[in-house]
């Protein structure tokens, strides 16, 4: 047991002033200088320690809150999904916004003329066609032979089947494809057709017909089939020899066929059947 | 002890508290951040020799004060009634020593929150301290129980010898 006097107890007795002092010394600031001059060493020291080991105790807290973390996983992904979900409906109504906007554009460039719009829900997986399938169909007044615009105004196809509540339409590059063209710098006419390589070539221009890289393709009208002045493509190449009975060149589409998503249906131009005399 | 073996004692036991102030300062029991300083202060009265016990409370118990952690010389109060408490060891009617050696060890661990929140309201930072006294204290006492049996064997191999005649606070 302590014993009075024996360095023990002294040792006991100095530890309780320190106490008290301390506590003194804390109640009036006075501990500060001590604090702030043993802080000079020790705060560096604390600093690098700490350093050193949150590393680890993060991996202890981590493990403490696994269940925790694991809730919080749970919600996030949730939280995730459900922002994905968000994403993606806002970017669906973004796009339609523009599609909205697209077609206001088109109607302004044909005044006279109405458009149906329609979503392509399919595309002919045969890799000899270029065809897609559109939310159309005979219910809202599609008609086989109908030209078929991209949101731009330009072409890209023809109605070729119809059903109730959905449409086929080949586009211009479908070999299948046929549209009466002109040149609208000079009036020369021709047949734009597809090809089996997807290229739109322009044919049955006459040989005294100009055509030069960079002028522009537009619908003639001739035949019946569409309406005059809808823009096709730029002329991207003039081929064929002199001694050739009919000039050839190469159509680079004015609208992106690869990338359909909206398009518009021509519903005001009733195809006509031309037959010849 | 030599001078030099004391310093080196003296530094090393300052690395050590604020090894413990810095990194183990996040630890949380139930509620409660164990001190390792009093684990082996309380070990180290146990076990070896009460007056160096004694001793090595004095560094551990001041540097969290002198980090500004706490009031100056709170965890000096809290710590030192421990090496008071390792005479209990000397009552005939203990047996054994781990056990009863953890049991006081539990025993003292239970004074020093309290100790502590006496020491912050004397020091008048004592707001929340005592509220939260009741709800860390089992939290603190398991810790300090189980950081004891964990430092037991390495502090009771290191003093062997000293251990066959533990010098006692007489």
């Amino acid at each position: 047991m302590l014993r009075a006097r024996s360095p023990a107890v002294l040792w006991a007795a100095a530890i309780v002033a320190v106490i008290a002092v301390g506590a003194v010394a804390s109640r009036t600031g006075a501990d500060r200088p001590v604090q702030d001059a043993a802080q000079v060493v020790l705060t560096p020291l604390a600093r690098a320690f700490h350093g050193l080991t949150q590393p680890i105790g993060d991996l202890f807290s981590g493990l403490g809150s696994y269940g925790g973390l694991r809730d919080e996983n749970r919600r996030l992904r949730q939280q995730v999904e459900e922002l994905d979900a968000r994403i993606a409906q806002l970017q669906g109504e973004q796009l339609r916004a523009q599609q909205m906007s697209d077609l206001q554009r088109v109607e302004q460039m044909y005044p006279r003329e109405r458009f149906l719009q329609a979503n392509v829900v399919l595309r002919d997986p045969n890799s000899a066609h270029d065809a897609i399938a559109i939310d159309r169909g005979s219910t809202d007044g599609v008609q086989v032979g109908m030209a078929v615009v991209g949101r731009g105004g330009a072409i890209v196809g023809t109605v070729i089947a119809v059903d109730a509540r959905l449409s086929w339409v080949a586009l211009i590059d479908d070999p299948r494809s046929n549209i009466n063209v002109a040149i609208q710098e000079t009036g020369v006419t021709g047949v734009a057709v597809g090809g089996s390589d997807h290229v739109v070539r322009l044919q049955f221009v006459p040989q005294t017909g100009s055509i030069a890289v960079g002028q522009t393709v537009v619908t003639s009208g001739l035949g019946g089939m569409f309406k005059s002045g809808i823009v096709v493509g730029k002329v991207s190449r003039v081929e064929g020899q002199p001694q050739d009975m009919f000039r050839k060149a190469t159509i680079e589409p004015a609208a992106r066929l690869d990338a359909l998503s909206t398009v518009l249906v021509l519903t005001s131009y009733v195809p006509q059947k031309v037959n010849p005399p | 002890m030599s001078t030099v073996r004391t310093w080196f004692w003296l530094v090393a036991l300052v690395v050590f508290a604020t090894f413990e102030v810095s990194a183990l300062a996040d630890v949380r029991v139930l509620g409660a951040t164990p001190d390792l300083g009093f684990a082996l202060v309380a070990v180290w009265a146990l076990t070896r020799d009460q007056r160096q016990a004694l001793a090595m409370a004095v560094p551990l118990g001041l540097v969290p004060g002198l980090l500004g952690a706490q009031p100056l010389g709170a965890s000096l109060a809290a710590i030192a009634p421990v090496v008071a408490f390792a005479n209990v060891r000397e009552l005939g009617w203990l047996r054994g020593e781990f056990p009863v050696d953890l049991l006081v060890t539990g025993a003292a661990a239970a004074c020093y929150p309290p100790i502590q929140a006496t020491m912050w309201t004397l020091a008048g930072q004592g707001a929340g301290m005592w509220s939260a006294v009741a709800g860390t204290l089992p939290g603190f006492v398991l810790a300090e129980v189980a950081l004891a049996a964990l430092l037991y064997w390495p502090v009771h191999a290191m003093g062997r010898r000293a251990h066959a005649a533990p010098a006692r606070l007489r």
